[in-house]
C-alpha cells in the first residue's frame, strides 16, 4: 500500500510586499520631515507642562535670552518689521539711517544695540556666525529693549492684543536678565507675555494629571 | 530566514545517473532589505522631535500699585519659595524669612502639596522669590510646579536682604558654591 505523500509546503513568504512597505514609509517620513533651521543664536528652551502651541510665524515679537543673558529681538513679520524701523527711527534719530531699512527688513533680529546696528546688518551668514553678537542693550531700567518694544507697539497702533509678546529665554539664562526683559515690558505697559517652553509629559498621579485624565483642559 | 530548506532528501528522486539540471533561482531574499528598513524608519522616528514648542502663560502686575490694590495675605497662608544657584530651592512658610528650610525640585512638590492640604484654599498664596544666582530653567520649572499642583494665587517678586541674607548663609553652611 503506497503511503499517501504529505506534500511538503515551502515555508518561503515573498518580502517584496514589504520591502516596498518600509521603504514607502521611510522614504515618506524622510520627505515631510521639516529640519530645524539654524539659528544665528543657539537656544535651550527649558521644558513645561504647557499644552498651547506656540503662534510664532504670525504677529510674534520675541525677545531671545541666551544663555549669556545678551537679549535679542525677533519680529515675525517682514511688513510690521518695516514699520518698527521707522517707529524706531523717529524714537532714536540720525542714529538709524534711512538706507538701513531694506537690510533692516530682511534681517530676521535685531542682532545688536542701535548706535553698531549698520555694522551688524551688513554681514553676511557665515561671518555672523563667526563673531559674537553683542545683543539689544538690556539693564534694570529697561535698557534700549524697552525702546524696541515702544517701536513694536506703535507699529501694531498700540494694540496690546494684536501681538504675541514671546520670551524666549536659554534654560542657563541668570534670572536678573530675565527680570530686566520683564521690566522693560512693565515700562511698556505690557503685562502679558508667553514663555517659550518645550513640551513635557505632566507627571503621573499630580492633582494636574487627574485633571487631564477627567478631560478638563489647563487654562493658558 | 523566511525561505526553508525544503529540498533535502530530494537529491536522489531521480535516482542514480540521472544528471540534475541545476536551476538558478532568480528569487532574492528580501528579509535583511526589510529588516533594514524598518530599522531606519525606527530610528528616524525616535530621532525626530515632532513636538513644536508651546508657551506658558505669565501674568505680571503692574509696578505702581496703590495700598487697596496690594494682596493681603494671610501669616498662615503664606508660604515663600526662594530659588539659590546651582538648582537649590529654599523655602519657609508665613512671614519668617529665618525659619528658611533646604529643599530640592523633586522634594519642593511635597512641600507645597503639604501646605495645600493644611491651608484653607482662599488662603494659600504662594511667593516665588528667584535669587541673583538662579537660572531661567529654576524660575520656569517652579512657575510649572504651580500649574501642576493646581495653586492658583501665586506670584514672583524679587528677595528682600533679609532673604537675600540668609540664603547666602544657609548656602555657606551647606557648601554650595
Amino acid at each position: 500500500m503506497g503511503r499517501a505523500k504529505v506534500k511538503r509546503k515551502g515555508t518561503s513568504i515573498d518580502m517584496t510586499a514589504m520591502c516596498d512597505v518600509a521603504f514607502l514609509l521611510l522614504s515618506f517620513f524622510i520627505l515631510t520631515a521639516q529640519f530645524k533651521p539654524s539659528e544665528a543664536v543657539p537656544i535651550e528652551i527649558p521644558s513645561s507642562v504647557a499644552s498651547k502651541a506656540a503662534s510664532l510665524n504670525t504677529d510674534a515679537f520675541v525677545v531671545s535670552i541666551n544663555h549669556e543673558g545678551k537679549a535679542f529681538v525677533e519680529l515675525s513679520d517682514p511688513g510690521i518689521r518695516g514699520k518698527v524701523f521707522d517707529e524706531m527711527e523717529k524714537l532714536k534719530g540720525d542714529q538709524l539711517p534711512a538706507s538701513l531699512r531694506t537690510k533692516f527688513v530682511n534681517a530676521s533680529m535685531v542682532p545688536a544695540p542701535v548706535g553698531s546696528l549698520s555694522q551688524f546688518l551688513q554681514m553676511t551668514p557665515e561671518q555672523v556666525k563667526k563673531t559674537t553678537l553683542p545683543g539689544v542693550p538690556l539693564d534694570t531700567l529697561g535698557g534700549e529693549l524697552k525702546d524696541w518694544i515702544a517701536a513694536g507697539l506703535a507699529a501694531y497702533n498700540g494694540n496690546v492684543n494684536n501681538i504675541h509678546f514671546i520670551i524666549k529665554g536659554d534654560n542657563l539664562a541668570k534670572y536678573p536678565f530675565i527680570s530686566d526683559v520683564l521690566t522693560a515690558f512693565k515700562k511698556n505697559e505690557v503685562f502679558k507675555y508667553q514663555l517659550l517652553t518645550s513640551p513635557e509629559a505632566v507627571p503621573p498621579g499630580t492633582e494636574l494629571y487627574k485633571k487631564s485624565v477627567q478631560g478638563i483642559k489647563q487654562d493658558d | 530566514m523566511a525561505e526553508m530548506d525544503t529540498s533535502s532528501g530530494g537529491g536522489h528522486k531521480k535516482g542514480p545517473g540521472v544528471k540534475k539540471s541545476k536551476k538558478l533561482s532568480t528569487r532574492v531574499d528580501l528579509t535583511p532589505m526589510v529588516d533594514l528598513g524598518f530599522l531606519l524608519i525606527t530610528f528616524f522616528i525616535f530621532t525626530t522631535t515632532l513636538s513644536q514648542p508651546t508657551t506658558m502663560k505669565l501674568l505680571m502686575p503692574k509696578d505702581d500699585i496703590q495700598d487697596k490694590d496690594l494682596t493681603k495675605i494671610k501669616e498662615s497662608g503664606a508660604l515663600t519659595i526662594l530659588l539659590g544657584k546651582n538648582d537649590q530651592v529654599y523655602y519657609y512658610e508665613g512671614m519668617d524669612p529665618t525659619k528658611l528650610q533646604s529643599s530640592t525640585f523633586k522634594k519642593i512638590r511635597q512641600v507645597v502639596l503639604t501646605k495645600k492640604a493644611n491651608t484653607p484654599v482662599d488662603d494659600l498664596f504662594i511667593t516665588i522669590k528667584p535669587g541673583k544666582e538662579s537660572d531661567y530653567k529654576n524660575v520656569v520649572d517652579i512657575l510649572d510646579e504651580m500649574t501642576i499642583n493646581d495653586i492658583k494665587r501665586y506670584a514672583i517678586d524679587n528677595p528682600n536682604d533679609v532673604e537675600e541674607l540668609v540664603v547666602t548663609r544657609t548656602e555657606q553652611a551647606n557648601g554650595i558654591k
